[in-house]
């Protein structure tokens, strides 16, 4: 339960919650333990001797028993909700904040899905733990150890049934967990596919229309919801077996506590009220294991939940601020690589002793085919990856990335990044995003340049609303949205990541036209599969595999470097 | 699809139609009835029993030990009896349970698949994922209550009354008139809760999309140093469901305290009516304590529906949200009924006759099109970004539907069809890609049933693919998925081999069953050196057949028989290359930029 406690821990200002909450819990527990007695002296001094009175004065004894240990429960129970939703919220709240301080590379490692689940599912456990911590987690054991003892004051002998019966109960009861605990682990792999092949399917489904799978695809999502409909039956099945088992225990208990108890009545040892006493402390102690169990169940649940969460919350960013950061300096090169080797893991270098700068106000076109490393060259500058050191240097007005806060490099450095995404809201959240305080006349000279004010202005302007992902806008509009979020604080510097791959190439040329016009003061990379985006650079860097194939004018490269004679040629360009 | 948020109320409509699909295991059902009457039939005579031995039991000398052995046996007997009944009566419910529940999810998946595109691309998709997955999760969690404890429940219930009054008339009676109080507290609490579960559902599935969204776009939040916002936006509906979920929580946690206190005051009634009655000498002692023993029992299952009152709901309130995704009109709900034809007739002809369309009524997007695509011919769509050029492909895949006009494919209505035999008379790919999760294998052989590991590669040869699906860790058989793990153009290229190897089969398989080719800018992200190669490809795929491409390189325009020029959502002209330039208008303008450009 290591990691469950350091979880709730997180939320300290519910300590007193977690303290108070089981003090009143205990409370009601002691009186539910003395009701016995008092009944059993009901039998012994009331209905044995004929004392109505007594038997009157028991019965309110008993009402005020129950209703001042409801009370108290109830205070337990609004400190239990108070502290458990609280402690949920809290840890939602931090484990958001930190998935959004993970590196590149450590995203990938978890992969979406995952980080999800741990925000919803996981932190759900454990905030159900936190409440059944507070609730039953004292009062469970309180109440069989309880239970133990007062049947001990009644009578020491019998009271050792209790306490063989006690341990049996709960070892059938960790028995039974553990054999289930594997199958619980599988249900949850097969439901993990049901969200999988759910999520392919919404986000596959003109794929999977166009090739009329829905078929199969209905198939393969039967195999595993009927995968895991079979573990849980199994899994249901064995749990099951606890309530049998634990009651055949209790009543054993009950049958030896009735044939020795005979013997102590004859012996005058025990009277017939105390006989019920102790059938009615057995009865109690299986009620209570039984709680005890579920709370367990529910820990090592949420233990499991707390382990992924603190893994999560554990991974801390690999790309760390310098406590001193560096100037920038608007005179040096905005951007220059040093001799730069870098790979992803263990892989194969993906770019290798590359060297290259451009100036502010220069423009440079990095062109080469798939998988040459051109967006390695943009995860760089943006330093989303590191280069090892000793690998080479990369450097965005004359600092090394590494010792700048990432940040500030970041909010210098307008990106148009490959994949075209926006996020729900408007266009205006959408380019503020870019460059926050900007006013309405900046968002739409962005949006000018960008070539995307036509159709943000036939729709409802900068207030047009954004669907998810920017799904209700073409992937052209999206990527010329994109481009005016990057350039709405007129950055330093502006790296185009083909970012005109939907675009035709009319529009694209308005809009590296009006780029290089309204942001001439700034560095522009412009990463291109077209030699018609890059020709009009100041110098282009042709990349093969990872290395400068070379560096020039689109002239001297194509006079000079055989790859990009090829490219242009593929592409019909002249020289 | 859209949630329903005013309903707050169980509706016995809801109820039944979750009846409905218990139904197919009713044998099982009964099943588990038998075995619940049965099981309860056993625990309830535990007590006559004990009560019997306790009255051997009077004093000290004055025990009656002969009567010991027998009646320790039959309580023996009767304990193991009813752990027998009980373990094979959760078989049972668990068995009905979780089938339910997998036909529910089934049923809910199949509109997923299902469902017109209009509604899946509206709704987000964590709601819809947390339809299958989540909601299913709280039906048969609630499902497996309420047969486990109900059943039993109402055979306790009717056991224990049918004992008592077999002993005392008085007692039974101040047990029965006490109970309801608890079934009344429960109640009460669980109309009050109903509407904050309700309403925390909803917090968590918003919360689910949001996370959805700024998760998987966390990288985006970086790039523009927006992680601060991002969480403050999180934190927002964080807030409210804290705000929610409490409630739900306080509510739900006064159910069990509140029996409880209910059935120890009967308990203590009981027990103060029962020990009077006894010392007037109509009851012993031994039965006083079967009484106490069943004061509770008589209580339990009061006290367990009440508790799982709370989950019943919630589950209720789940089973509304998967009954509005199973009510969802499935696409092919209109279908003909007519199956393909064994043979179909491929001429190859595709013709757009009068179409209007528009996805919202206040935006008018494509008006009164007509295009006829002879068989054989190539046409292209060009215009600026943003036309309306993927809406034409939207319709003739009919993943939207026409406003008003006919499509004839092949020569027959596309309406008069089921959708899937349209689609088949097509191959197409998207710009964007789509990949699921699976070995590279798996996914190029995706369209293609029944294709061999030698058939995949020699389509991903011909795409351009092999090269760098040889470089991967796992070649062939690396697992990969639909996120960023592949570049943009690789993922193309596999879907570019994906499309390959369906057509190559279906050649195969049936000669005049070529389809036609679509391909919506789909070698955007393909570097051009390849693209050439590629283009090499889809030239030979296409000889011969009609093809629709969105493109914006000109080498392909160029070549095609037709070019459709769109702008702002019509087709302002149409004609071959030559012809258009000749036109002087529009395309002529558009293809002077180009040839300017490249």
């Amino acid at each position: 339960m290591k990691h469950l406690f350091a979880l709730l821990m997180h939320a300290r200002q519910y300590r007193k919650d977690y303290v108070l909450g089981p003090v009143f819990k205990v409370i009601e527990a002691i009186f539910e333990l003395i009701i016995p007695i008092v009944v059993s002296d009901m039998i012994d001094r009331g209905v044995n001797t004929g004392d109505t009175a007594y038997i009157r004065r028991c019965g309110v004894i008993l009402a005020v028993l129950t209703l001042v240990g409801f009370s108290s429960t109830m205070v337990c129970q609004f400190l239990a909700s108070r502290a458990s939703q609280g402690t949920g919220t809290v840890l939602r709240s931090e484990l958001f904040s930190h998935i959004m301080t993970l590196s590149h590379s450590q995203l990938d490692g978890f992969g979406t899905p995952t980080m999800i689940s741990r925000v919803s599912g996981d932190i759900n456990q454990v905030q159900t733990a936190a409440a059944m911590l507070i609730r039953l987690a004292v009062r469970a054991p309180f109440l069989a150890a309880g239970a133990i003892v007062m049947s001990a004051t009644i009578d020491p002998l019998l009271s050792l049934i209790l306490l063989v019966a006690a341990p049996l109960i709960y070892l059938s009861i960790i028995g039974v967990t553990k054999a289930s605990r594997p199958l619980y682990r599988e249900i949850q792999r097969h439901n993990d596919g049901i969200t999988r092949i759910t999520r392919e399917n919404i986000t596959g489904s003109r794929v999977i229309r166009a090739f009329s799978r829905q078929e199969s695809e209905r198939g393969r999502f039967a195999a595993v919801a009927d995968a895991s409909q079979q573990a849980s039956v199994k899994v249901g099945v064995i749990a099951a077996l606890l309530n049998p088992l634990t009651t055949v225990i209790m009543n054993l208990g009950v049958i030896a506590i009735l044939g020795f108890g005979g013997l102590r009545v004859d012996s005058g040892a025990l009277t017939q009220g105390q006989l019920v006493a102790l059938i009615n402390y057995i009865n109690q102690i299986l009620l209570a294991l039984i709680v005890l169990a579920n709370i367990i169940n529910i820990f090592t649940r949420a233990e499991a939940s707390a382990v992924r969460i603190q893994e999560l919350l554990d991974t801390t960013s690999s790309i760390s601020d310098p406590e001193r950061p560096d100037d920038f300096d608007t005179s040096a090169p905005a951007v220059e690589l040093r001799n730069v080797t870098f790979s992803y893991g263990s892989g194969d270098p993906v770019l290798e002793d590359l060297s290259f700068s451009v100036m502010p106000g220069q423009s440079i076109g990095i062109i080469g085919g798939t998988g040459s490393g051109k967006t390695s060259i943009a995860n760089l500058i943006m330093r989303f990856w590191d280069v090892r050191p000793g690998m080479g240097e990369v450097r965005v007005m004359g600092a090394d990335v590494k010792n700048v806060r990432a940040a500030d490099l970041r909010s210098r450095i307008g990106l148009v990044p490959q994949k075209a995404e926006l996020v729900s809201g408007t266009v205006r959240s959408n380019l503020l995003w870019g460059c926050p305080g900007a006013s309405d006349e900046e968002l739409i000279s962005a949006l000018k340049t960008a070539q995307a004010w036509d159709f943000v202005e036939a729709k409802d302007g900068l207030d047009t609303r954004v669907e998810m992902r920017g799904r209700n806008f073409s992937g052209g509009q999206r990527q010329r949205l994109t481009v005016a979020r990057a350039l709405a604080g007129k950055p330093d510097i502006v790296i185009l990541d083909d970012s005109s791959s939907a675009l035709d190439a009319a529009t694209d040329s308005r809009l590296r036209k009006a780029i290089a016009s309204d942001l001439s003061g700034s560095a522009i990379i412009i990463i291109s599969q077209r030699v018609s985006s890059v020709r009009g650079c100041d110098s282009i860097l042709a990349l093969d595999d990872g290395r400068a194939a070379g560096i020039g004018s689109h002239e001297e490269l194509y006079d000079s470097c055989p790859l990009y004679r090829e490219i242009c040629q593929s592409q019909n360009a002249a020289r | 699809m859209k949630s329903e948020k005013k309903k707050q109320k169980i509706s016995p409509a809801v109820v039944r139609r979750l009846l409905r699909y218990v139904r197919p295991y009713r044998g099982w059902l009964i099943l588990s009835m038998l075995c619940a009457a049965g099981s309860v039939l056993f625990t309830l005579f535990t007590p006559v029993l004990t009560g019997d031995i306790i009255d051997l039991a009077i004093g000290a000398g004055n025990v009656r030990f002969s009567e010991f052995p027998r009646l320790l046996t039959e309580l023996g007997v009767c304990v193991a009896a009813s752990a027998g009944l009980t373990l094979l009566g959760s078989y049972f419910n668990n068995r009905i349970t979780y089938s339910c529940a997998a036909d529910l999810r089934k049923k809910a998946f199949e509109h997923i698949t299902g469902a017109p595109l209009s509604g899946i691309d509206r709704t987000p998709s964590g709601e819809l994922i947390n339809r299958v997955t989540g909601d299913v999760d709280l039906v048969s969690d609630g499902l497996l209550q309420a047969f486990t404890q109900l059943l039993s429940g109402a055979a306790t219930i009717i056991g224990t009354l049918v004992f008592m009054l077999r002993a005392s008339g008085a007692v039974t009676i101040s047990v029965v008139v006490l109970t309801p109080l608890s079934m009344l507290a429960a109640a009460v609490i669980a109309k009050g809760s109903y509407k904050y579960f309700t309403k925390q559902t909803e917090t968590q599935a918003e919360m689910l999309g949001y996370l959805d969204e700024y998760v998987g776009g966390a990288r985006l939040v970086k790039t523009f140093g927006r992680e601060e916002e991002a969480g403050k936006g999180f934190d927002e509906i964080n807030g409210r469901l804290y705000k929610c979920g409490l409630r739900a929580q306080i509510y739900s946690a006064l159910v069990n305290p509140t029996t409880r206190l209910v059935n120890n005051l009967v308990y203590a009634a009981v027990g103060v009516t029962g020990a009077l009655i006894a010392t007037g000498g109509s009851i012993t002692v031994g039965q006083l304590s079967m009484f106490l023993t069943y004061a509770s029992h008589y209580a339990k299952p009061f006290n367990e529906i009440s508790g799982i009152a709370a989950q019943l709901t919630a589950a209720l309130a789940s089973a509304e949200r998967v009954f509005a995704l199973i009510d969802s009109p499935l696409e092919y709900g209109g279908d003909p009924d007519t199956e393909a034809p064994r043979v179909p007739e491929r001429t190859g002809e595709v013709i757009l006759d009068d179409v209007s369309f528009s996805y919202t009524k206040d935006r008018r997007l494509i008006e009164n099109l007509c295009l006829t695509a002879k068989p054989g011919q190539r046409t292209a769509i060009v215009g600026p970004t943003g036309c309306g050029k993927t809406t034409i492909i939207n319709l003739l895949m009919r993943f939207y539907d026409v406003n008003s006009g006919d499509i004839y494919a092949d020569g027959r209505n596309a309406y008069d069809m089921p959708r899937s035999a349209l689609r088949s008379r097509y191959a197409m790919v998207l710009q964007d890609t789509w990949l699921m999760r699976g070995s590279v294998a798996e996914n190029i052989g995706y369209g293609a049933e029944g294709a061999s590991r030698e058939d995949i590669e020699q389509a991903a040869r011909r795409a351009m693919a092999h090269r760098f699906i040889r470089q991967l860790p796992q070649g062939y058989d690396t697992v990969i998925d639909d996120d960023d793990s592949l570049s943009g153009g690789q993922k193309q290229l596999i879907c570019i081999a994906r499309v390959m190897l369906a057509a190559e089969m279906s050649r195969l398989h049936g000669s005049s069953a070529e389809p036609m080719l679509i391909l919506d800018e789909a070698t955007s992200n393909i570097d051009t050196r390849t693209e050439l190669l590629v283009q090499k490809a889809f030239a030979d795929l296409m000889r011969g057949r009609t093809s629709f491409v969105v493109a914006h390189r000109l080498s392909t325009i160029r070549e095609s028989d037709m070019i459709l020029v769109m702008n702002e959502g019509h087709v302002v002209e149409q004609g071959n290359h030559e012809q258009l330039l000749q036109k002087n208008g529009f395309y002529a303008k558009l293809w002077k930029t180009m040839t300017e450009e490249e």
